[in-house]
């Protein structure tokens, strides 16, 4: 059914010119009337920082970044780990799912300095998204910055070629939930215990707060290496029976 | 002009030139880059407004952007799929000569 599909529009226009022209002042206009709108923004009150400042101490860390994307604003980062793991379902694709999830496989080539790097650069990433996640409570730092550090070394691993990395394995996919099921599991039990989603008891806030970090980072990072394996990693099996099926 | 300043008026720059791309380029490829550069703008906008008086720096722009990425992250990763996809779809018998 596709048999014709082009990633380039080529088709008629009637004056190029004419419409490229309009485009552009129309852009630049826009341009014009936000910049206007911006230089006349001088009466910025102090926004939301004095409620944030005002219940930082109740919330369990202090940084205040951290305190509204993990306590004051938690639904946002909630559905922000369900929307990564939505898009990973998406464009996972559907392989054999009994091998594990790190498989050693023969390099043909070695590139001497990709894997030396690697090997010296593997741990020290390690190490340093761990204590980035610590540092998170009172500096910034956090779960993101972790989860995007350690998809790094997942992306340097993979350029390396020593390390195959099967995404669509059990392991692999438990690792993917585990931030989302870990944050659900939090929230459901303050339901029970304290009558509301997320709203945390004072006394255990930090130490919740650190568990979804924990389980965020992990999912962050296996979700953003498979998503960028993916792009690479497309079986040429998969292309052959969809091509025949176009044809 | 204050940094903070600078910084909003580049992020509307940033913001205009992905528009731009959008409207105008032919290729998805272009697009989807486009509309990254188009999504920084906007970042960078909340990051300088959150920022404006010098003195005290609001924290729910930082979250909101810090979320802002993530989700730009997955979804351009999911656009760039899509097109990859409809790219190896395509019959390249059938596919104009370039």
């Amino acid at each position: 059914m596709f048999n014709q599909i082009d990633l380039e529009y080529n088709g008629p226009v009637n004056d190029p010119k004419a419409s490229w022209l309009i485009t552009v002042c129309s852009v630049l206009g826009f341009l014009i009337v936000l910049t206007l709108v911006l230089l006349n923004y001088d009466a910025h009150n102090a926004g939301l920082r004095p409620y944030v400042e005002g219940s930082l101490s109740s919330s369990g860390v202090t940084n205040p970044v951290t305190a509204v994307l993990l306590n004051f604003r938690a639904y946002d980062t909630l559905l922000e780990i369900a929307v990564l793991l939505i898009v990973v379902i998406a464009v996972l694709p559907l392989r054999n799912a009994k091998t594990s999830l790190v498989r050693c496989i023969e390099v043909t080539n070695h590139d001497l300095v990709l894997t030396s790097l690697q090997r010296w650069l593997a741990p020290a990433v390690l190490m340093f998204a761990g204590y980035l996640l610590w540092a998170g409570a009172t500096q910034p730092g956090g779960a993101f910055q972790a989860g995007a550090l350690l998809a790094g070394a997942c992306v340097l691993m993979f350029q390396t070629g020593v390390y195959r990395v099967n995404y669509t394995s059990i392991m692999a996919r438990s690792l993917m939930t585990c931030g989302l099921a870990m944050f659900i599991a939090v929230g459901l039990a303050l339901i029970w215990f304290e009558g509301s989603l997320l709203k945390y008891p004072q006394d255990y806030a930090g130490v919740l707060i650190l568990l979804i970090e924990s389980g965020a980072t992990l999912s962050i990072a296996i979700c953003l290496a498979s998503l960028y394996s993916s792009l690479i990693d497309i079986p040429g099996k998969g292309h052959a029976a969809t091509s025949e099926s176009g044809s | 002009m204050s940094s903070a300043l600078l910084y909003s008026i580049t992020g509307l720059g940033l913001f205009a030139i992905g528009l731009l791309g959008i409207v105008l380029a032919g290729h998805v490829m272009r697009k989807i880059l486009a509309l990254n550069i188009m999504g920084i703008g906007i970042f960078m906008l909340l990051i300088a407004i959150a920022k404006q008086d010098g003195s005290f720096v609001d924290p729910v722009p930082h979250a909101m952007v810090l979320t802002g990425i993530v989700i730009a992250a997955a979804g351009t990763a999911l656009a760039l799929n899509l097109m990859v996809r409809l790219h190896r779809m395509s019959d390249p018998k059938q596919r104009k000569p370039k």
